[in-house]
């Protein structure tokens, strides 16, 4: 991706991550922030994830 | 053992202050005098980090490697801010130094095809000078499975 989209992309996935509240993200909204962002299709999903073991 | 969840996160806090301001994480020593906690239990909270991935440890576990988007090691991505430079995991992450940070930023990366380096001016919250592109290695699916390699 351009520079710009991951500067966009960096700046809300990281923006609180010196907060003492910050949370983990949830698979959820991590795709929420995808879907923002127009990251779609199978590389931005979560579908087919498998643990590791 | 099991550590109480108010200590992952006072652990935690400590560790991406820590990291904010110097570059560096600190030793477990150092660690354990400021949160008043023994080594052991500075330990076994570090270990419940990195399984929750909320950081990740040297292969002997004695240590802090990653705290996104910081490095403990040197790495191809250099941020430097307000006279404290700062290693990056990735070519994202060299720009989450600067969206965690908050701060005006000079980024020096280098691509990993040739060598070459650039440099990358974040300033007032806009990117100048960046006519590359970032590539993700992993899709989302895997990104920690193996955060090193995605």
């Amino acid at each position: 991706m351009t520079i710009g989209k991951a500067w966009a992309l960096a700046k809300v996935w990281y923006y609180d991550r010196l907060s003492p509240e910050f949370h983990r993200r949830t698979v959820d909204e991590a795709l929420a922030i995808f879907e923002e962002l127009g990251l779609t299709g199978p590389f931005w999903s979560f579908a087919g994830h498998t643990p590791t073991p | 053992m099991t550590v109480p969840e108010a200590t992952l996160w006072r652990l935690r806090h400590l560790i991406y202050q820590v990291f904010a301001a110097t570059g560096q994480p600190q030793e477990i020593t150092q660690m354990a005098n400021v949160l008043h906690l023994s080594e052991d239990d500075v330990l076994h909270a570090l270990r419940s980090l990195d399984e929750m991935h909320s950081v990740f440890l040297t292969g002997d576990g004695r240590g802090v490697l990653m705290a996104n988007p910081f490095s403990a090691v040197p790495t191809p991505f250099r941020v430097s801010a307000d006279g404290v430079d700062y290693w990056a995991n990735c070519a994202w992450d060299m720009l989450g130094v600067h969206a965690a940070l908050g701060r005006d930023a000079t980024i020096h990366a280098t691509y990993a095809a040739d060598d070459t380096t650039t440099e990358i001016q974040v300033v007032n919250g806009d990117v100048e000078g960046a006519p590359g592109i970032v590539h993700f290695q992993q899709p989302f699916r895997a990104w920690y499975d193996d955060l090193s390699h995605t």
